[in-house]
């Protein structure tokens, strides 16, 4: 028996399932032998294999479907990975930092840039790669178990974008919505546990919070507040997914709920959201009066404030520039 | 268009149409290279490559039956149509007159 002829039918039915091997294995073996007169003759045997073709691409025609993922779920996986890994994407960076910057074990100063930068880069790929795994894997599931026959009406059917100046990406909107909701929520908690998460620590073996910067009361009272800015503000994506394109029902939802996200921030940074405890606590810690130490504060806070609403106002000018002025 | 894009145009073409070539050359048993040559006597194109892993398939499909002869000095896996591989075969001939028709006349008309 030839070794070319094994090794061959090796190269195949390793390709191919478990179950499947050994009966394929065993008819491409008698089809090749009547193929060839002589089973000694090396060049017989090479010029059958030859017309046979490549393994891979005979293994290929056993096997009843090529890919992981058939073409007809190709497009809404690539689609769906898109979008899951530009928001994991957005997330690996933001907590990778938060977590390395946390965690400092280099002393000096370029250490610690290089620190952050590959610990947030090493988070940032994990999660991507997280993302991409699941996404696959859900949708080899659906791919394998979901109806063959592709069932849809004709109300699926989604608008068609129009490629003008006053068009929104969907997929920008569908990251933005899903961030916007995950980040809020964390917002919405650390607001809630302002007393565990914002605070002097004290480190004795493990990090006690001995003083809260906020006022649990005020931050509490504001959960509310910022809970219906975000809502506001899904709406707003979620319009402009349906839209996908600026007209003035959406202009005017915009500008509102960015004048309400604005004044709620300017509320909640010039309210009484410091708590006295913690400026006493730092005037002491650091030997300043306590009234520099609240100068201090209000200079940060109002610097904040002041940011954030040039950033708005720089927003909806450039949203009037690029978008607005071509709405008729 | 370049000579490659043709090439795989036909054998797009072709890939429908060698289920009809293999049912219909399966009233008596044949196993894999018996049936290659048999194609192949009757000028037809199907490499070997194709042909057996066809075979393979159209049997999970239940459109052909198989069983394996070691009687002989050699083992052989012998193929033979189905009851509801002919049905099926009948389906797909009349669904390749129609197209036939379909062509036919459409080209028939834009030539005129």
């Amino acid at each position: 028996m030839s070794k070319l002829i094994d090794k061959y039918i090796y190269d195949v039915t390793r390709r191919l399932k478990e179950e499947e091997k050994e009966d394929v294995g065993n008819e491409l073996r008698a089809n090749i032998l009547e193929m060839v007169e002589d089973e000694n003759n090396e060049e017989e045997i090479k010029n059958a294999l030859y017309s046979l073709g490549s393994p891979r691409q005979i293994a290929n025609s056993y096997r009843n479907y090529k890919g992981l993922i058939s073409p007809m779920w190709m497009g809404d996986y690539l689609y769906t990975l898109k979008i899951v890994l530009i928001i994991l994407g957005a997330i690996g960076i933001v907590f990778g930092f938060i977590e390395s910057i946390q965690n400092i074990e280099s002393e000096v100063i370029f250490g610690t840039i290089f620190e952050v930068f590959f610990e947030t880069l090493g988070n940032t790929i994990s999660s991507l790669l997280s993302g991409f795994a699941i996404v696959t894997l859900i949708f080899i599931a659906i791919d394998r178990h979901g109806e063959k026959k592709d069932e849809w009406k004709i109300e699926d059917l989604p608008e068609i974008p129009k490629k003008t100046d006053l068009s929104i990406s969907r997929t920008g909107s569908i990251a933005g919505l899903v961030a916007t909701i995950i980040f809020g929520f964390i917002w919405l908690y650390v607001l809630y546990y302002s007393n565990l998460y914002l605070g002097w620590f004290e480190v004795g073996g493990e990090w006690v919070i001995d003083q809260s910067i906020f006022n649990l009361e005020y931050t509490r009272l504001f959960v509310i507040v910022f809970g219906v800015s975000l809502l506001i503000e899904a709406i707003v994506y979620a319009f402009k997914i349906k839209y996908a394109q600026w007209n003035y029902n959406l202009l005017i939802m915009y500008v509102i709920s960015k004048i309400f996200s604005v004044v709620v921030v300017v509320v909640f940074l010039t309210g009484d959201l410091i708590s006295v405890d913690f400026i006493t606590r730092v005037s002491t810690e650091l030997t300043f009066t306590y009234s520099e130490v609240e100068n201090f504060i209000n200079i940060f806070l109002r610097t904040i404030v002041g940011i954030v609403i040039v950033a708005n106002v720089i927003d909806l000018i450039s949203l009037y520039f690029k978008k607005i002025r071509y709405l008729k | 268009m370049s000579k490659v894009d043709i090439e795989s145009l036909k054998v797009e073409l072709r890939r429908g149409t060698q289920i009809m070539m293999v049912l219909s050359q399966l009233n008596n048993k044949e196993y894999g290279y018996s049936l290659l040559e048999k194609l192949i006597d009757k000028d037809l194109s199907i490499e070997a490559g194709t042909l057996y892993p066809l075979m393979r398939r159209l049997e999970s499909q239940g459109l052909l039956e198989s069983e394996w002869d070691t009687t002989s000095t050699r083992p052989r896996k012998y193929y033979e149509i189905s009851d509801f591989g002919k049905e099926v075969l009948d389906e797909l001939l009349k669904e390749w007159e129609k197209i036939n028709e379909e062509i036919m006349k459409i080209v028939g008309e834009t030539n005129e």
